[in-house]
């Protein structure tokens, strides 16, 4: 009868380890395709830890499998009498510890880059915010700089409090460039939302009162991955329980092949919006 | 700490009178901690059957999202041509989470276990205050009336998931439930804090004062171990969770600011609730706070992170809450079906402390997304991956209690070794998300609701399950069928299973939490294939899942009057509560108990019988055994 009872507990590793494998190898089963840098590190360390996990969750599960296995039947006598083992104990606290201790040191530099603020200004001095996104119930707004045609580069304001004058908005889109970081700064109108590129590796939530930078790229693209208009489209979501509307607060993130292709698709964009301004101004 | 405590005979009430107390006293408002305890666990039982069906609903809208429900569905959502609304999907997932948590977990565990076992396994005659005690059961009923009430007020229960994150929980038209729904929640949680402090108290206190002659602490069972220590987590984590809903139930009604910042673009345009609170004001002369009130619509300029702090401060203590008495009691019932002592008894009391005491500097570990600052999420990493110490070790010690064993396969021992299986999966999930980096991409997703399920319900409820199978017969005095045991264990262990662990797999996917619908674009209607082809595996493996529960129900109320008798020590164990009579009267026990040594020593080669009662008395003292 134990081998019954071992065999439906084998069922747990088998059917872990079995569904990982069948889902990793269907389309669309897997992590989201990665296009930043960050998520190199974040997908390695993603790696890293299923390998050390999986290894374990298969060890102790088949040692469960085995005890039961190997559990003596009543006709047998007694049990093994012992009321542990300190050298045992000792072992595998200190190489369980060493392990945790590695895994949790090992990944602060990641978060660092991904999330220190000021460290990411020391890299990047120079940097001007591509969007400031104002999450709402249920839409993304995102306000994005007009061109300047007399500096040849986006206008330049206070991000924090955007005007009309020097920016537009859309409702539900991002525009950026490939190839070098962007910074957002990230706000909202009513609740906590949240946003999310899975592509991207990049979340953060958008907390009432607040305006949090948040930096992504989209640096691993290659030239051959962009459609015949140079863009390419990521799903961009809402990630923190906003309302009934939270499922549908979709967006999308469109990634221009390069610095020079977005500078072009917000100079047209500039020149599509002062067009009707013009219109309406005479 | 005394290791004697000074007893009457046990049978004999302390109160001197010895007239038979009236029905209403003796089974409605008890003192006896026995039939408290019978009440929190027919109340928690109830309360299951309620979660289930919350679950199966969501289970039904995600697999088929636009499936139009009979009867009842022209009547739910009669503007939505019998499709469930998102807003009603919204609030079953914050209810479902909401009543499993705290009206079926933290009641079973603590309330239901705790109050039954701990004078029994430590030898009193009952709990240390047993006034205190019947108020800490009937704090529960005001909660269950609120909780209950709260799905028919205007605009439904709550909607704000069971974390009740502001501004959309405290802003009245920011979701449907968030109006008397919300506030009926705070108040229904309110009650149950109180109702778990008071149990708190009288546990720790029963323990330390209340043990048998011979009981020193390092001679109690791991079940009373565990419960000890939940009461101290709970003593100290519940006032913190009592600030927060006071808090969010004063700025629910619009009265404070709390967490309701001041430059929301929303507190201008939400005409939110009527001038009543200003008229009231107005009413009481206090024309200032009236002027305050109705002008910006609600007072603002509060901070809404603050209640993610104090909430989880206390809600991360309160995972371990619900997680601790299930490993005291699965320790005691693989060593008793191991026949074998326990592997490391001193090293799992020190774990499940270790556990509770880190326990405390982890709740940042929930908020690594939220605003909170990044450098805090760097500490609170490390404090919570360490956090995996004590669980693993926990973990290696009861798979080498069973290592070398003669193990007897009972109902209980399955379920007792399903949790260590499954609490294994659950352990390890938790260091995905408790990694910052991975964290970006798994926090708010499906990888969560896994690990959340195979602790709480791989956990917790198959803990319960072993609890309930080992202790049905000294509870009810009879037995309960061994062969329908064993097939409800077989089909939730599989079904649950199959059910939750593909979550994991939707969770990479990046399939995020509480969606009503997880398609991906809804006006295209296109999807993840494979995505969904997880999602139907998951519903109905829940559907049978939670049907088939019917095995246990039936087979629990056929033994409760049917049952064969149970005898005073069925499994042959060792502590305490087995010298009693099954069930034991008031008082507990006939004589006196008197302790010689540990809980542990099963199979000990200078006796005869492979187990050795606390109790028993030997000529000769022996050794207890130190290799």
């Amino acid at each position: 009868m134990r081998y019954f009872w071992a065999l439906l507990f084998l069922t747990v590793p088998v059917l872990g380890v079995g569904l990982f494998v069948f889902s990793y190898l269907r389309p669309g089963g897997w992590l989201p395709s990665n296009v930043s840098t960050i998520g190199d590190e974040i997908d390695f360390l993603f790696y890293a830890i299923l390998a050390i996990t999986g290894v374990v969750f298969v060890l102790t599960q088949l040692l469960l499998v085995y005890a039961m296995v190997t559990a003596t039947g009543r006709t047998a006598g007694k049990s093994t009498y012992t009321h542990g083992s300190k050298q045992l104990e000792i072992a595998w606290t200190l190489l369980t510890a060493a392990i945790l201790l590695f895994i949790a040191f090992y990944q602060v530099p990641t978060w660092a880059k991904a999330k220190f603020f000021g460290q990411f200004k020391e890299a990047h001095p120079d940097i001007k915010p591509t969007a400031l996104v104002v999450a709402s119930q249920f839409q993304w707004q995102t306000r994005q700089a007009l061109w300047d045609d007399a500096a040849n580069k986006p206008r330049e304001f206070n991000w924090k409090s955007p005007n009309f004058r020097d920016s537009f908005e859309m409702y539900n889109e991002l525009h950026m460039p490939a190839g070098e970081p962007v910074l957002i700064y990230l706000t909202t109108r009513d609740v906590i939302h949240s946003f999310w590129i899975p592509a991207m590796r990049v979340k953060q939530d958008a907390l009432p009162g607040t305006v949090i930078p948040v930096w992504f790229d989209a640096s691993k693209l290659k030239p051959t991955d962009f459609g015949p208009e140079k863009t390419k489209e990521f799903e961009w979501v809402c990630a923190e329980l906003c309302g009934w509307g939270h499922y549908r607060m979709r967006a999308k993130v469109v990634v221009h092949a390069t610095r020079e292709d977005y500078n072009a698709w917000l100079k047209q964009k500039t020149a599509e919006l002062n067009t009707v301004k013009k219109k309406e101004g005479a | 700490m005394a290791d004697h405590a000074v007893q009457h005979n046990g049978s004999h009430g302390h109160h001197g009178d010895h007239h038979e107390p009236s029905f209403l006293f003796k089974y409605v408002f008890s003192l006896d901690h026995k039939v408290i305890g019978i009440q929190f666990l027919f109340s928690g039982l109830v309360f299951m059957i309620l979660g289930g069906l919350l679950a199966v609903m969501i289970r039904i809208q995600l697999a088929f999202p636009d499936y139009s429900f009979p009867l009842f569905g022209q009547y739910l959502f009669p503007s939505n041509a019998g499709q469930m609304t998102p807003q009603f999907y919204t609030m079953i997932v914050s209810m479902h989470a909401s009543v499993m948590i705290f009206f079926v977990i933290i009641p079973l565990l603590t309330g239901a276990f705790g109050n039954y076992l701990i004078p029994l396994q430590i030898g009193y005659k009952d709990m240390a205050f047993p006034v205190m005690n019947m108020l800490s059961y009937w704090f529960m009923p005001p909660a269950f009336v609120f909780i209950i009430l709260s799905f028919f007020m205007e605009g439904g229960a709550a909607a704000a998931g069971w974390t009740s994150y502001p501004t959309l929980s405290v802003i009245r038209s920011a979701a449907p439930g968030s109006g008397y729904g919300q506030t009926f929640w705070y108040l229904a949680l309110l009650c149950i804090g109180v109702s778990s402090l008071l149990g708190s108290i009288n546990y720790m206190t029963t323990i330390i004062n209340c043990r048998a002659p011979g009981m020193t602490m390092f001679r109690m069972p791991m079940t009373t171990w565990a419960m000890f220590i939940t009461a101290t987590l709970q003593a100290f984590a519940l006032p913190v969770l009592t600030v927060a809903l006071l808090f969010g139930l004063l700025d629910n009604l619009e009265i404070t600011a709390f967490f309701v910042p001041s430059n929301l673009e929303a507190n201008e345009i939400i005409q939110s609730y009527p001038r009543t609170i200003a008229n009231f004001f107005q009413a009481l002369g206090m024309e200032r706070f009236a002027e305050r009130v109705s002008s910006t619509g609600r007072p603002t300029g509060g901070q809404p992170l603050m209640w993610q702090h104090l909430f989880w401060f206390y809600s991360h203590p309160a995972v371990y809450i619900m997680i601790l008495p299930a490993m005291g009691m699965v320790s005691d019932i693989i060593a008793t079906n191991a026949r074998k002592p326990l592997f490391g008894y001193v090293p799992m009391v020190l774990s499940v402390a270790g556990i509770a005491l880190l326990g405390f500097i982890v709740w940042g570990h929930h908020m690594f997304m939220s605003g909170m600052s990044p450098v805090l999420g760097s500490v609170f990493m490390v404090s919570t991956i360490m956090i995996a110490l004590p669980s693993a070790i926990k973990v290696f010690n009861w798979i080498f209690t069973m290592l070398g064993g003669n193990i007897r396969f009972t109902t209980a021992m399955l379920n007792a070794m399903a949790f260590v299986s499954l609490f294994i999966i659950g352990g390890l999930s938790g260091i995905y998300m408790a990694s910052t980096p991975t964290d970006i991409h798994f926090h708010d997703t499906y990888f969560i609701v896994a690990h959340i399920h195979y602790v709480l319900f791989g956990g917790s409820l198959f803990g319960i399950f072993a609890g309930i199978y080992h202790w049905f017969p000294k509870m009810f005095g009879r037995m309960m069928n061994e062969f329908w045991g064993k097939v409800h264990f077989v089909l939730t262990f599989l079904l649950f299973n199959l059910g939750f662990y593909a979550m994991h797999n939707i969770g990479i996917m990046g399939a995020p939490r509480r969606y009503a619908d997880l398609r991906a674009w809804i006006e295209t209607q296109d999807y993840n294939q494979t995505m969904m082809l997880f999602n139907h595996l998951i519903s109905f493996s829940v559907f049978l899942l939670v049907g088939l529960q019917i095995i246990f129900v039936i087979n629990f109320f056929y033994s409760l009057f049917f049952g064969p008798k149970a005898p005073r020590n069925p499994w042959e164990a060792n502590t305490l509560e087995w010298v009693a009579p099954s069930p034991p009267p008031h008082g507990n026990f006939e004589e006196l108990p008197i302790v010689y040594r540990g809980p542990y020593e099963y199979s000990h080669p200078q006796v005869a019988e492979d187990y050795l009662p606390q109790t028993r008395k030997l000529d000769q003292p022996i050794a207890e055994g130190h290799h």
